[in-house]
């Protein structure tokens, strides 16, 4: 059942910014807002915890004199959703 | 407490984050396809009408019309790098198929005369094999059809003086930049509207 879920990917809005980055070479804080429609500080939280967990590369840096955060998905975080998407599949199966 | 996020929940909320994040091409792409198209017309009309009407021997100076087209460029894709918010990979391979232009374009300009009867010929393929490999990244027909007019432009210009590849050049350049470049914009000009 959804124990079997990797529950780092398991909430709707991990999930969104993982399946956002899985196509992308990087994006920006604002875009996955934009994308996702959360808010800032939920958006940072999350990011944060998948960064920690090894899922995706966050760069902090500097556009403009205004904060850049770039998100980018790592090698175990793209492992780690295509073995979600599996179990899904697997769950709806 | 909150509501369970079931399997079929996820698959959706994939199934819509992917066609979000899809590739969609910039108003600025087309406008770089456009500026490129219209300067390398001006400078194969303009090469032609000095050596073939005014028979001046530094007809090739008309090409001298692309450096507004280069800084048009650097300034275009600086100005994008600085607002871009994302990167895909299709901005990567696209970037990497125009690298690979230049570069045998380099080579060819080096190592074969720009007046040799081939050098043309050679370019209008390789410009072939670059909208071609843009349109399919981006899934952009018209760029498609530009590449088949850039290669029949190429096999035509095989039979022509160097002088008349000059206008099939142009001819080539009108269908397979020009027009494309403005179904682009008009497309991505509809879609921002």
């Amino acid at each position: 059942m959804t124990e079997d879920l990797d529950p780092l990917i398991h909430s709707p809005l991990r999930l969104s910014i993982m399946s956002i980055l899985i196509g992308l070479r990087e994006a920006d804080f604002k875009y996955l807002q934009e994308k996702t429609g959360a808010t800032s500080g939920n958006l940072s939280v999350q990011i944060h915890k998948l960064g920690d967990a090894g899922y995706l590369q966050v760069e902090k840096s500097f556009r403009n004199n205004f904060p850049l955060t770039t998100c980018s998905i790592t090698e175990k975080g793209i492992n780690a959703f295509e073995n979600y998407v599996k179990a899904i599949r697997r769950f709806i199966e | 407490m909150k509501p369970e996020f079931n399997a079929q929940e996820s698959l959706k909320v994939i199934d819509r984050m992917i066609a979000e994040a899809r590739y969609r091409p910039s108003r600025a792409e087309g406008t770089i396809t456009m500026l490129w198209g219209y300067l390398i017309m001006l400078g194969a009309l303009g090469h032609w009408a000095l050596d073939v009407l005014a028979r001046w021997e530094y007809a090739p100076l008309a090409w001298l019309i692309l450096i507004p087209g280069i800084i048009g460029t650097i300034a275009t894709r600086m100005k994008f790098r600085t607002e871009k918010r994302v990167r895909t990979y299709v901005h990567d391979l696209t970037a990497q198929v125009w690298l690979a232009f230049s570069v045998s374009f380099v080579i060819l300009y080096l190592f074969m005369q720009p007046t040799a009867i081939h050098f043309l010929p050679v370019v209008l393929l390789l410009y072939g094999i670059c909208m071609w490999l843009q349109g399919a990244l981006i899934r952009f027909k018209p760029y498609k059809y530009g590449a088949i007019c850039c290669w029949a432009g190429g096999a035509v210009a095989f039979l022509l003086t160097v002088q008349d590849q000059l206008l099939v050049l142009a001819l080539s350049v009108i269908l397979g930049y020009i027009l494309p470049g403005h179904v682009l914009a008009a497309q991505t000009r509809t879609e921002n509207d």
